[in-house]
């Protein structure tokens, strides 16, 4: 059994149980044993650098864990995963930037040598397509229209894996558990989520627009694969009239979609929280 | 002083034109590159399509970076960092480890205080 340390991030860890614990289960059917960071800290997000310089101490705090343990890290949100990504871009660009981290690291008792790899949990599941497709007991027989977690992918300087990741990845993997993966003209598009950081309105009319482009595009229901898009597009969906009848569109995370086909009771699937 | 706009920078406005923010009638750091307004550099929805599609190669990244620090953090940014810098987690949640446990998720124990203080810079060192 491979083992990794799965780092769920601030966001996923508080808000989306559901998420994270189907996460687990599928990793585990696949033979990779999660484990988790011993002491956990905040990567920092975008959000930190916009205030402090020296940022980059915290990303490089859970990568040195991780090195100490000769582990990967595995996310389950996009926005730590880019900041990861950033982190370990920046310290092997520049020897002065790394030898200050450690600086700081050494004070807990820890160093980075800058080998740490970091793999959004789609990019762990696209490897793995095949088993999943021979794994699957109940086809999904509807339309699911698919939101990529678009910090993954951007900017391809720093996540130069671009292709292994890209919408195709999503794509494959809903399709091999038998849906129908719809296209729709907002499927590349951001959901709009850290938006609501700043700015409630805007962000809900962002992500209604989202939804309401997979609706026309014949989507039956929307499987993400970061908490950022599950906040906005499950969690604030209450707070936005889509033009459907004010039907709410079904959102479900793709670990937990996952399991639906492989014959994972719907309630250790958490399904009725959405 | 402000921070100024990278001299790499034309103002050709596809930044401009790529985000979500703009697109919504909104300010953001492609605002202020095309001097369209003066703040905005924290109004972003993280997506870096700005940085994908810009001809020029500008550091968007860090120029966003610098003028956030010249500019007001929003309420919800500010909370989040505070609690960062508090114990290393962006949320101030009660019973946090109580509510994992009902679904069955191991208890989380965060760095904290102590040793994010470790970790980061001292006062007035890092900022």
């Amino acid at each position: 059994m491979e083992r990794m340390i799965l780092y769920p991030g601030c966001l996923v860890l508080s808000r989306f149980h559901e998420y994270e614990l189907a996460s687990r289960q599928i990793l585990s059917k696949l033979e990779i044993e999660a484990l988790d960071m011993e002491e956990f800290c905040c990567c920092g997000s975008s959000l930190v650098p916009g205030v402090r310089d020296d940022w980059i101490n915290l990303p490089a705090y859970s990568l040195a864990r991780a090195e100490r343990l000769g582990m990967d890290i595995i996310t389950l949100c996009g926005s730590c995963t880019n900041t990861f990504m950033r982190a370990n871009f920046y310290l092997e660009k520049d020897p002065d930037l790394l030898e200050r981290a450690n600086s700081r690291l050494e004070r807990l008792g820890l160093g980075y040598a800058g080998t740490t790899t970091v793999r959004h949990i789609v990019e762990i599941l696209v490897d793995r397509v095949d088993e999943i497709r021979e794994s699957v007991v109940s086809p999904l027989n509807f339309n699911v229209a698919v939101s990529h977690p678009c910090q993954i992918m951007r900017p391809s300087e720093i996540l130069p894996e671009q292709d292994t990741v890209s919408c195709q990845a999503m794509r494959g993997i809903v399709s091999a558990l038998g849906a129908k993966v719809v296209d729709y003209p907002k499927e590349r598009g951001c959901c709009g989520s850290t938006i609501l950081l700043f700015d409630r309105g805007m962000a809900l009319e962002v992500g209604k627009r989202k939804l309401e482009s997979a609706i026309e595009g014949g989507a039956e229901m929307m499987s993400v694969c970061c908490g950022n898009c599950l906040l906005l597009l499950d969690r604030y969906q209450s707070q936005m009239e889509l033009k459907n009848g004010g039907r709410r569109m079904p959102l479900i995370s793709l670990p937990q979609l996952i399991g639906l086909a492989l014959g994972f009771p719907q309630d250790e699937m958490g399904v009725f929280r959405h | 002083m402000r921070i100024e706009i990278p001299k790499e920078c034309d103002q050709c406005m596809k930044c401009a034109a790529c985000c979500v923010v703009t697109g919504m009638d909104g300010h953001s750091i492609a605002s202020e590159l095309n001097e369209l307004a003066s703040s905005g550099a924290w109004n972003c929805a993280n997506c870096w399509r700005c940085i994908e599609v810009c001809p020029r190669a500008v550091d968007i990244f860090g120029f966003m970076m610098q003028r956030r620090k010249e500019e007001e953090i929003p309420e919800l940014i500010r909370k989040g960092i505070d609690g960062v810098f508090r114990k290393g987690f962006w949320f101030g949640d009660s019973q946090f480890n109580e509510i994992r446990g009902l679904f069955g998720l191991p208890v989380v124990r965060f760095l904290g205080r102590e040793k994010v203080a470790l970790l980061m810079a001292d006062e007035g060192e890092g900022s």
